[in-house]
């Protein structure tokens, strides 16, 4: 019993390093294949302007995502009424929609010719080919994501501390800032660095609304497009600098709050 | 005063509760486990609010009323009643100090410091709670609701997770804190030593519906019925004339004959043990109403397994009892 045990346990473990082996494999790809001499001379050609378009974008998206999609996640956790149970399953659809799709119909709704679209024309707004057209599509590719980390990072808070602030003399708003919002910042410090990585790499939905301004994405497939992967990798290099470091940091402080035990 | 009507309507249980809650005392509902104690208490709080009645006044002020017209309810945070449950949910992200000074708009730093050292928490105030035992959290939970100085403090079973010497502790420092500033406490409990220590009133509560209220004293001598009798702790019935039967607790049985202060009977001695700390003994007094008592034996009582004791029941309260009002054990054949 105890062989059959050791036995599976050795075919497990090998498992487990031939699947970590496997995802990390690209990464070290990339490393091999970058000519590191050419890679600041492509990054400073034509990443300069797509990397400012996608910060600048994504700082946007980010904070619509981060204002309106907290309440959103609270009130999906809070929500006592059957009608935010339906409400949960439905906001499923935009977050299992292919990026693709989320474009087309975009299209349909802020172009031109869309109800949204003409509403934003009143304001002298387009979202087709603009700034405003790359933030449209970074919400509708990461906000779903927010806002499930976040309503999960909600249901995790003991409803008990907010009982027993209320009962202590502070308001509800003052309670959520100090007690619920501490209590859940890991959660949605998560949930905000995923969006962010969903939504500085958002290509799909960006690339059908907004061909113009590049962002660091379409860059990277227009260089692979018109010059090949020597000019793509340095380019999505610099995707990868700008989008990894946030998401890795967080969950890395996550781990080390659990491990002092202050959450 | 505390004034509160209420009445919650659920599947499974009809809550009616009429409470008068002197300003400055300890009222305590006391009662088993799932007989509506709690949601008298949360409703008290705000937390609670399927009731289908409910009004609660505060010294004249008018907390609750579904009655009016528009419905009046003031929000929890502005109730001054601060509600500290079973496990007190000390906030993990900030200190002790913190914790203490959470509700508090103005408190000086002295009497911070008079709170600290009643509570006995000098030591501690720079740990976070998940640094603190179980005592010690209960303790920083009532300090931090006493910091706010709060009109009403409403403890929902706050000891029942501690040990004993814990409990006790936690027991004694309520009293001594509500001796030196009386604050109106309503406390729920469902154990009975707890709630004579520190009760100046209790209201037996049983199935949703307040069976009695007195004081500790007067409730052990008067008990209103065979069930207010069993929920303090009575545990037999003797007949008594006139249809009537005395109910009969442990601790009001003494060893010896002396008909001038109750009834008295015969039994042997078929068991002797321990509970709580105190030597006891079961006897059998062979008669069909009362098979077998327990009675506690004082330290000089020499007792062996098969004497025959003689015992006077002291001044047991009687009741004029149906049939049916009988425990089966106890039913005439």
């Amino acid at each position: 019993m105890n062989f059959m045990k050791s036995r599976l346990s050795k075919l497990n473990t090998a498992v487990a390093l031939g699947s970590t082996l496997l995802l990390l494999l690209p990464l070290l790809v990339l490393t091999f294949h970058l000519s590191w001499p050419g890679v600041w001379q492509v990054w400073r050609a034509q990443g300069g302007a797509a990397l400012w378009v996608s910060v600048q974008t994504t700082l946007m998206a980010m904070a619509f995502i981060l204002v309106f999609g907290t309440p959103l996640g609270w009130l999906l956790s809070r929500g006592q009424a059957r009608t935010w149970r339906w409400l949960e399953f439905f906001l499923l659809i935009p977050l299992l929609m292919p990026p693709l799709v989320i474009g087309l119909l975009l299209i349909y709704l802020y172009g031109p010719y869309g109800v949204a679209g003409r509403l934003l024309a009143l304001g002298h707004l387009s979202a087709t080919n603009t700034l405003l057209a790359v933030v449209v599509a970074q919400v509708y590719e990461a906000m779903p994501y927010y806002v499930f980390v976040a309503q999960e990072a909600f249901n995790q808070v003991d409803q008990g501390f907010e009982r027993a602030s209320l009962s202590l003399g502070v308001a509800p708003v003052k309670t959520f800032l100090r007690v619920t919002l501490p209590l859940s910042l890991p959660g949605l410090t998560v949930g905000f660095t995923m969006a962010f990585a969903r939504a500085i790499g958002a290509f799909g939905a960006v690339i059908v609304v907004a061909y113009y301004p590049h962002t660091l994405p379409v860059s990277v497939w227009i260089a692979l497009q018109e010059q090949g992967l020597s000019v793509a990798l340095p380019l999505a290099a610099l995707l990868l600098v700008i989008s990894l470091p946030l998401p890795l940091a967080a969950v890395l402080w996550r781990r080390l709050h659990h491990v002092t035990g202050t959450s | 005063m505390l004034q509160v009507h209420l009445e919650i309507y659920r599947k499974s249980i009809v809550i009616f509760a009429d409470l008068q809650v002197p300003t400055g005392e300890i009222y305590c509902l006391y009662g088993p486990s799932a007989g509506g104690k709690s949601s008298i208490l949360a409703a008290i709080a705000g937390f609670e609010s399927t009731y289908s009645t409910a009004i609660i006044s505060l010294d004249e002020r008018i907390l609750v009323d579904t009655t009016s017209h528009p419905p009046v309810h003031v929000p929890i945070w502005q109730r001054r009643m601060v509600y500290l449950e079973q496990s007190a949910r000390l906030f993990p992200h900030l200190t002790v100090t913190e914790n203490l000074l959470y509700g508090t708009s103005q408190v000086s730093s002295k009497e911070f410091a008079e709170l600290v050292a009643e509570l006995g928490l000098q030591d501690y105030l720079t740990y976070k709670p998940s640094q603190l035992s179980g005592g010690l959290i209960q303790r920083v939970a009532l300090g931090r609701a006493l910091a706010t100085h709060p009109a009403v403090l409403l403890l929902d079973e706050p000891f029942s997770a501690l040990d004993w010497h814990a409990r006790h502790s936690l027991q004694d420092l309520l009293l001594r804190l509500q001796r030196r500033a009386p604050i109106t406490m309503v406390l729920v409990t469902h154990q009975l030593t707890e709630a004579q220590r520190l009760a100046d009133q209790i209201a037996l509560v049983d199935k949703g519906h307040v069976l009695q209220v007195g004081t500790p004293t007067h409730l052990m001598a008067n008990p209103i019925s065979w069930r207010a009798a069993q929920l303090l702790g009575y545990g037999w019935l003797l007949p008594a004339p006139g249809g009537q039967a005395y109910a009969i607790h442990s601790d009001q049985i003494v060893l010896g004959e002396t008909p001038e202060l109750g009834p008295t009977g015969q039994g042997v001695v078929v068991e002797i043990f321990w509970r709580e700390g105190q030597r006891r003994v079961r006897v059998d007094l062979q008669s069909p109403w009362l098979e077998t008592v327990e009675v506690p034996l004082s330290a000089s009582d020499g007792v062996r397994l098969g004497d025959l004791l003689a015992l006077t029941f002291v001044q047991p309260p009687r009741f004029s009892l149906a049939q049916a009002d009988l425990p089966p054990s106890q039913k005439t054949p």
